[in-house]
């Protein structure tokens, strides 16, 4: 009978285990879930950190859309004998529908859904913000989007306009997705109409967070500034100039002035301790231990620089102490007489350069002159290894008198005024007004004075394709097909291929997308 | 001291076998003699086995057949004998007892387990359940047993990527139900889900794999690539078993290099070659690299130095560059070396003498022969009540890669007991103690290319004798410490109560204990010339795996008339918890400890990370089988299965199972052919199966990922939510007929199996402007469909000689059905655009698309070499190449004779076609060569595969073969290119390189060797024909011999069983290939990889 009980009991036991139910209902344990995201203010705080990030890590991308195919980049091989990136086609400008250089939209289309998903959530669900606060993130979301589509605009013309996160709003599959090209010229709108939106919305908060690293009210205003210089300058496609284009930006410009100023020595500007300095008005910010950046492919492996020269007939196999830490190669360089055009006394020369050499074992000269990048070399950290982590530079003040110059240029006005504050700044104290200054002259000499000063001043920048884009020779036509802005390395276009002064999509992107077309002259 | 050991403890055994007989003899016992004849000739059979069942004691029959042995009168006696049928006597009154030993008829009794405590045997199977054969597990030495299954199932691709001791293979059923050709079976192990890198081969008791869905969907959610089931050894025999193996493994490498003599000479000559291109208008030479690098300090430059700028002070190439590498022009002073083993050659570049030393990279960066060393014993035994076995194992194998290594330890304890009638108590124990020490100067798949294609020209060691850095791994291995250590438990304690007779409920729990640790210090070491590392960086990561199955089954059984049947019903909840913890620092103050609390303090220099997660399944399922008349079967089977990593109302699936079979030689009308047809069963089934593998813990609740940005924690949208996923189901249909020929002399049997998958993840690719690449949908339709056939041959059954072949093959074919609809043609995704070679119109291939067998490879096809100028005018006069290289290609433009005279000055980066190139087809004829010119060349998967064993056995000697072999597929060299491409700019090359083209052997087989390839003509460095193979292989996977010493000599020392056996195992492979791996399938590239090793293993089993 006992038997028969405690079998019974088991039958029972049996059918409790059958019956209690472990909920299957189990959330992360270590990061946000869509379900439990948006809901204090810590988390939109750090949302707005994220999209920082996101800009921070398209860095080689604003080099490649800026830069790289400005005319001041050798292709092929390094003088360390190593084989370039970049070459073809974006170096050599040998684009083609098959040949884009870059794929993807240049992978900015996720940032802009995390922008999206930003002020989607700002506008329409989040309710325990303070005002104030909500504003001022809206005005930096609502900048940092128009600053990626500027981005766009000027490497594609017409690009998709996206303002919603559809795919965080459960669309999920790929028809009600498909966007065409906007026109260039309602791209253009949009991101002129997303400036205002940013400032009004930041309204009269100045503040500038993360010691420069964070995008503000006067972020937007540059970048208001030079989307308005280049409305007033560059045509692309349907769009068309207006008179109030420069006005607008130079009164933006006028605002910004004042609140920032040149620092005395040109190296201060970027060096890793003085990050957030007086000059700066927004930077990428990167850090030793969170994030290096990309600097030491424009440097050398010490195996290679072994055997070469310096101006003064001397060797060292690794004279910047990379001591290989990090990833250093020559993989980017510098055409060397860009280099040969800085005057000595002109301090930027050697803070932006190292200048190599191979030794003719005939005559014993120098020759093969070749360029090591010396601008952003970080510091030495305790471990002794070196760091490449100083900040890229957005907006700094500079910028904003070179644009002045080139306004006031346009206006038939005093442009030497501006250059020679750089110059002042750069020569330091063998700055001799009588030897150094620029005497203002016609357009098209002040316009090339401008640009050369600003090859100087913005070398890693991320600004010399843009500039010959948008700077203009005595006829109004862009100086990218001119021959007098690369030192002696002919046109950056020919004006037989004038349709390459956009970029090809490339053929996946394409692909992906039915509502997609070419850009116009790589069908 | 292997010896002495082994000694001691044959010592030890016997004296436990004395105890033994001495308790034997205490009750009363009589002497039998007999006789024992065989049955078809009716003469005496010799060296027939008599043994007391249930003991050790026992006599063999003498020449005359004649026997004499002393027996308890309720004794059994047991005659047994190779080849013929087992017979147990009782004693009883007899004292003659005089035996007729038949010839075994095979029969079909083989009991194959079905899962969750099931068995059928094989005659009554309705299902395709394959058995491994024993032998493929004693055979060979295998640190899991995943590495002995290729071609040992039918239908079971199984392949071994890498040569590494520890690396699990890839094992695919049916062709897998992923796109792309994967998916592996779930592995069971006694009753838990599990890994094969678990187990020692050696406690494995047998391996089925259930491949159709009648059998899987018991398994339900997550069997729609099939279950392997392992149960491991229970105490069925009572013995003391020893076996020990130890092997040799040797270097299987399929690349030969160039000693630093003809590397400096094909080097230089290829930079020279890549400088001279074509002459420009000035008359000058032009190419897309500069010669003076000939001169630089480098591998093949004469710009390295012995002496400082002194002339007498050697330099020390642990500090300086320029005495690093060793070529130099010779200058008298430095004839001192030629004494000191460098060398001399003539330079072909300038005819200048180089002066150079050797340094061989295969010595310092192999294990050549690697040993491998296996050591088992294992106890077991059982009676009415219970069930004993323990086995310990110690694996300890070197790796090729030098001073690398894997060892492992096993524990396996299993016992079982009948407490009371009613109740039966099992409980198991595995443990497993892994440790290993892999390459840590470069990844697995690149250190095989890499190590051996590195410059030779090294300077070995400094002027102090010392190693130099940077590519030695004799200098490196001692400063970078990196202790891998894994450690398995798995608990599992079960209660079987029996209510009735045939009414039974076992409740189990089942805990697997997963935990793996790793350290890692970097010790101060130079990583070049003068460039110290002193980061001290130093690592530590663990993560802990708990997993817990705890389920309850009722099992039913009942026999009436002629109807059979056995019903279970069963519940299962599976929980499963990952952790992690990881800790990092740096700046140590000294090298001497890796301790983390010594690494700096400093802000940001110590990371530290811990993560966790957690699932869930909840499960029902259920099984009946029955027969009528042991002619008619039938099985049902089902499950419900819901898993936390599904959302809401997809969180459920119900999976049935069903299966039927007609044993047709049972009936009348078959009993004429009787003697032909001994056995014949049709058998079909169709069933449904789970699938949610992929899918990530907590995937489809999206995410907001944690970032840092200016030193604070931020975030950013990681993944989208995607609440609407399902199961992905699978429906398998299968028909089967098994047949036996000749009293079961021949076996065979013949499956047909489809297999569609539905509601497929398939990521559904997004325009780029939304902001991701793809979401996961439920969209795609996927079909297996193929033919497996298994035939086994008693080819002999002679006394003393036995041979049995067995084999089988199969044959897959995958077919996408459906994809998600994107508006494009067959809804293809990632295809790419070819000329039709019939009418030169661009078609879409490749990729996936709906109605094709995804795997094609598309390659240019390289149709010979230009000899001569003559003939580049000939065919390329107007050509234009655009090409798409490989290994960053930066594509230039290449032109045939008049297209390049067209150009002027305007060469661009263009490059002229020259003799010595590749002739490339141009597939639409237009005269330019671009991406659309590439050609189908065949497909990546294996059409036809499987396996070949055959064993001949006379008296104590037994050879066995093991093959294995796929043919019907297409490989696509990525490595030897490389090679030869002269891709990476200093690296050495090939052997093959002699023949290339030069003006002096315009016939080469290969093209003129450049510098760089990728970024000039891209003659190799393109995917090309040229580097193209048929796969199609046959693999000597093992041949052994063995010999089992006669019985009679062991008889007097106590011992069972001793076996010596020489094996040879991964001996080699029949193919065209070149790859060492001719096995591996599937991918578009082919990489170097880790070669399987060869190996030599001599073995010794001893049985008490």
């Amino acid at each position: 009978m006992k038997k028969y009980k405690l079998k019974s009991g088991i039958i029972v036991l049996f059918l409790i285990m059958l019956m209690s139910c472990e909920t299957l209902d189990l959330a992360p344990l270590d990061y946000y879930g869509s379900e439990n995201f948006w809901k204090d203010q810590t988390q939109v705080e750090g949302y707005i950190l994220g999209v920082h990030k996101q800009l921070r890590d398209r860095d080689r991308t604003y080099w490649l859309l800026g830069e790289a195919r400005g005319g001041l980049q050798k292709h092929g091989t390094s003088s360390t004998s190593v084989s370039l990136d970049y070459s073809s086609p974006i170096k050599d400008k040998d684009f083609s529908k098959d040949k884009t250089g870059l794929s993807n939209w240049g992978g900015f289309y996720d940032l802009v859904l995390n922008i999206n998903m930003g002020i989607f959530q700002l506008e329409n669900k989040i309710d325990f913000l303070k005002e104030d606060d909500k504003k001022f993130y809206l005005g930096q979301l609502y900048g940092i989007r128009a600053f990626t589509y500027f981005y766009l605009y000027r490497t594609y013309g017409g690009v998709p306009i996206i303002t919603e996160p559809k795919v965080l709003q459960g669309v999920n599959s790929a028809e009600p997705l498909y966007t065409e090209r906007s026109t260039p010229k309602q791209v253009l709108d949009f991101i002129k109409n997303e400036l205002e939106k940013s400032e009004s919305s930041f309204g009269s908060n100045l503040t500038i967070k993360n010691n420069k690293g964070a995008w503000s009210k006067y972020a937007t205003l540059m970048l208001k500034a030079e989307v308005y210089l280049w409305s007033a300058k560059v045509i692309t496609d349907d769009q068309s100039t207006s008179e109030d284009d420069l006005s607008i930006a130079e009164n933006v410009l006028q605002q910004v002035k004042g609140n920032f100023e040149l620092l005395p020595n040109f190296t201060d500007v970027f060096n890793y301790n003085k990050k957030g300095n007086n000059e700066i008005i927004f930077a990428l910010r990167f850090k030793e231990n969170e994030a290096i950046n990309w600097v030491g492919y424009f440097t050398y492996q010490t195996g290679l620089m072994a055997s070469k020269y310096f101006i003064d007939g001397t060797q060292n196999a690794d004279p910047l102490r990379l001591k290989g830490s990090g990833v250093n190669i020559l993989r980017n360089e510098y055409i060397f007489p860009f280099f040969q055009s800085f005057d000595d006394e002109d301090t930027r020369k050697r803070a932006t350069f190292l200048d190599i050499y191979d030794k003719d074992a005939v005559t014993g000269e120098l020759i093969n002159g070749g360029l090591i990048l010396r601008k952003f070399l970080g510091i030495i950290n305790s471990d002794g290894d070196r760091v490449l982590a100083d900040d890229i530079p957005v907006y700094r003040y500079a910028d904003v008198l070179l644009m002045l110059a080139e306004i006031e240029n346009k206006k038939g006005g005093d442009a030497a005024q501006y250059i020679n504050m750089i110059r002042e700044r750069a020569y330091g104290e063998n700055y001799d007004p009588s030897l150094h200054a620029y005497v203002n002259a016609d357009f098209e000499t002040n316009e090339l004075a401008i640009l050369a000063e600003r090859d100087k001043e913005f070398v890693w920048e991320c600004k010399r394709w843009f500039d010959v884009r948008r700077m203009q020779d005595g006829a109004g036509n862009p100086l990218v097909f001119s021959d007098k802005t690369t030192y002696g390395h002919g046109a950056v276009l020919s004006t037989g291929e004038a349709h390459k002064v956009l970029w090809p999509v490339d053929v996946n992107t394409l692909n992906m997308d039915p509502k997609l077309k070419q850009t116009p002259g790589y069908e | 001291m292997l010896m002495k050991n082994f000694l001691q403890k044959l010592v030890f055994f016997r004296f436990i076998v004395l105890l033994m007989f001495i308790s034997g003899q205490i009750s009363a016992q009589k002497a039998i003699t007999g006789r024992v004849t065989e049955s078809a000739t009716g003469n005496p059979l010799p060296g027939v086995t008599v043994v007391i069942k249930g003991t050790t004691i026992g006599t063999l029959a003498d020449m005359d057949g004649k026997y004499q042995l002393n027996v308890d009168a309720d004794g059994i006696l047991v005659f047994s004998y190779v080849g013929m049928e087992t017979q147990e006597l009782n004693v009883g009154e007899r004292t003659t007892i005089n035996v007729v030993m038949n010839t075994v008829v095979e029969t079909l009794d083989e009991v194959v387990v079905t899962g969750y405590g099931g068995t059928r045997v094989r005659s009554k199977l309705t299902n395709s359940i394959s058995s491994v054969e024993k032998e493929i597990l004693k055979t060979g030495v295998h640190a899991n047993p995943a590495q002995a299954l290729s071609g040992a199932v039918s239908g079971l691709k199984v392949t071994n990527f890498s040569g590494n001791p520890r690396a699990e293979p890839t094992i695919i059923l049916r062709g897998g139900t992923d796109f792309n050709g994967t998916g592996s079976p779930l592995v069971i192990i006694d009753g838990q889900v599990g890994n094969m890198d678990d187990i020692n081969p050696n406690d494995i008791k047998s391996i089925e794999v259930l491949k159709d869905a009648g059998a899987t969907a018991l398994y339900g959610a997550r069997a729609n690539n099939g279950v392997i089931l392992i149960t491991t050894k229970s105490g069925d025999v009572t013995e003391i078993s020893l076996n020990v193996k130890y092997g040799f493994d040797y270097l299987n490498n399929q690349y030969e290099f160039f000693g630093a003599e003809e590397y400096l000479y094909w080097i230089r000559t290829g930079i020279y070659n890549a400088s001279r291109m074509y002459q420009a208008t000035d008359g000058n030479w032009q190419g897309y690299n500069n010669a003076t690098s000939l001169s630089t300090a480098q591998p093949f430059g004469t710009g390295n130095r012995y002496f400082d700028s002194d002339g007498v002070t050697p330099l020390d190439g642990q500090k300086n560059s320029l005495a690093y590498w060793s070529p130099m022009f010779y200058t008298p002073d430095l004839a001192f070396l030629l004494n000191e083993g460098w060398k001399k050659m003539t330079d072909p570049v300038t005819g200048k003498e180089i002066i150079y030393t050797e340094f061989d990279r295969k010595k310092a960066g192999f294990n050549d022969p690697a040993v491998t060393q296996d050591y088992n014993v294992s106890f077991s035994g059982g009676n009415d009540r219970g069930k004993y076995y323990a086995g310990l194992g110690s694996y300890d194998a070197e790796g090729l890669p030098v001073k690398t290594w894997y060892k492992r330890l096993n524990f396996t304890l299993n016992g079982e007991y009948m407490i009371r009638k009613w109740l039966t108590s099992k409980s198991n124990f595995l443990f497993t103690d892994a440790k290993w020490f892999d390459s840590p100067t470069s990844s697995e798949g690149n250190y095989f290319g890499r190590v051996l294609s590195a410059p030779p020209t090294l300077r070995e060691f400094n002027i102090n004798g010392e190693y130099l850095p940077g590519g030695n791994p004799l200098y490196d291995i001692p400063k970078l410490i990196r202790e891998s250590n894994s450690n398995k438990f798995h608990l599992g304690q079960s209660f079987k109560i029996s209510f009735l007779n045939n009414l039974s409920l076992e409740l189990s729990g089942k805990w697997l204990y997963d935990r793996e640790y790793f350290e890692r210090f970097d010790k101060d070491r130079l990583t070049g010339p003068g460039r110290m590392s002193t980061s001290r960086y130093s690592e530590a990561r663990y993560t802990k795996t708990l997993s817990n199955t705890y389920n309850a089954i009722l099992n039913y059984s009942l026999t009436k008339n002629q109807h059979s049947a056995d019903a279970l019903l069963g519940y299962e909840f599976y929980d499963s918890q990952y952790t992690y913890l990881s800790a990092s620092g740096k700046g140590a103050p000294t090298d001497d400890f890796r301790a983390l609390e010594l690494t700096t303090t400093e802000e940001g220099a110590r990371v530290i990370n811990s993560n966790h997660s957690q699932e869930r399944i909840r499960s029902y399922f259920g099984r009946i089988n029955y027969d009528y008349n042991e002619k008619y079967l039938m099985s049902i089977t089902f499950r419900r299965d819901g898993y936390s990593r599904l959302l809401g109302d997809n969180r459920w699936g119900f999976f049935p199972g069903v299966s039927a079979g007609w044993i047709i030689n049972k009936e009348r009308f078959m009993e004429r052919y009787r003697n032909i047809i001994s056995f014949l069963k049709l058998r079909s089934s169709y069933g449904l199966n789970g699938n949610v593998s992929g899918i990530g813990t907590y995937e489809l609740q999206g995410s907001y990922v944690n970032i840092l940005y200016n030193g604070s924690v931020g975030y950013q949208v990681g993944s989208i939510p995607n609440p609407g996923l399902k199961w992905e189901r699978s429906k398998t249909a299968e028909f089967g007929i098994d047949i036996s020929f000749f009293e079961n002399k021949i076996n065979s049997n013949f499956t047909y199996y489809n297999r569609l998958t539905l509601d497929k993840y398939a990521n559904i690719p997004l325009p780029v402007s939304s902001g991701i690449n793809s979401i996961r949908s439920n969209n795609g339709k996927f079909r297996n469909k193929g033919v497996e056939i298994e035939l086994s041959f008693k080819a002999l059954r002679k006394p003393n000689l036995s041979w049995d072949i067995a084999g089988n093959i199969s044959y897959n074919k995958n077919i996408v059905v459906k994809l998600p609809d994107n508006g494009l043609e067959r809804n293809r995704q990632g295809a790419f655009q070819v000329y039709d070679e019939k009418n030169g119109e661009l078609i879409w291939v490749d990729g996936y698309q709906e109605g094709q067998t995804p795997g094609d490879l598309y390659v240019y096809e390289a149709l010979g070499i230009y000899k001569d100028w003559d003939e580049v005018k000939a065919l390329a006069n107007n050509l234009v190449d655009k090409g798409i290289g490989s290994y960053g290609s930066n594509n230039r433009p290449l032109y045939g004779p008049q297209a390049w005279a067209d150009l002027g000055d305007n060469k661009g980066n263009g490059l002229p076609i020259k003799p010595g190139d590749v002739i490339w087809r141009d597939v639409n004829g237009d005269g330019l060569i671009d991406a659309f010119d590439k050609v189908k060349v065949g497909n990546t998967q294996p059409k036809w595969f499987g396996g070949l064993t055959s064993t001949l056995a006379y008296k104590g000697f037994q050879l066995y073969a093991r093959m294995d072999y796929s043919f019907g597929f297409k490989q696509l060299d990525w490595q030897r290119p490389w090679f030869m491409g002269f891709a990476q700019g200093t690296f050495n090359t090939l052997v093959e390189t002699r023949d290339t083209w030069t003006a002096d052997n315009p016939n080469a087989q290969y093209p003129e060797y450049r510098w760089a390839d990728q970024l000039g003509s891209r003659n190799v460095t393109r995917p090309t024909s040229m580097f193209v193979y048929d796969g199609s292989y046959l693999a000597f996977r093992e041949l052994s011999l063995s010999y089992s010493l006669p019985k009679p000599i062991l008889e007097n020392m106590a011992i069972n069983e001793v076996t010596f056996s020489i094996t040879g195992q991964n001996i080699g492979y029949f193919t065209a290939s070149k790859m060492n791996r001719p096995e591996i399938y599937g991918s578009d590239y082919l990489e170097s990889g880790y070669s399987m090793p060869r190996k030599l293993i001599l073995g010794l089993n001893v049985k008490f």
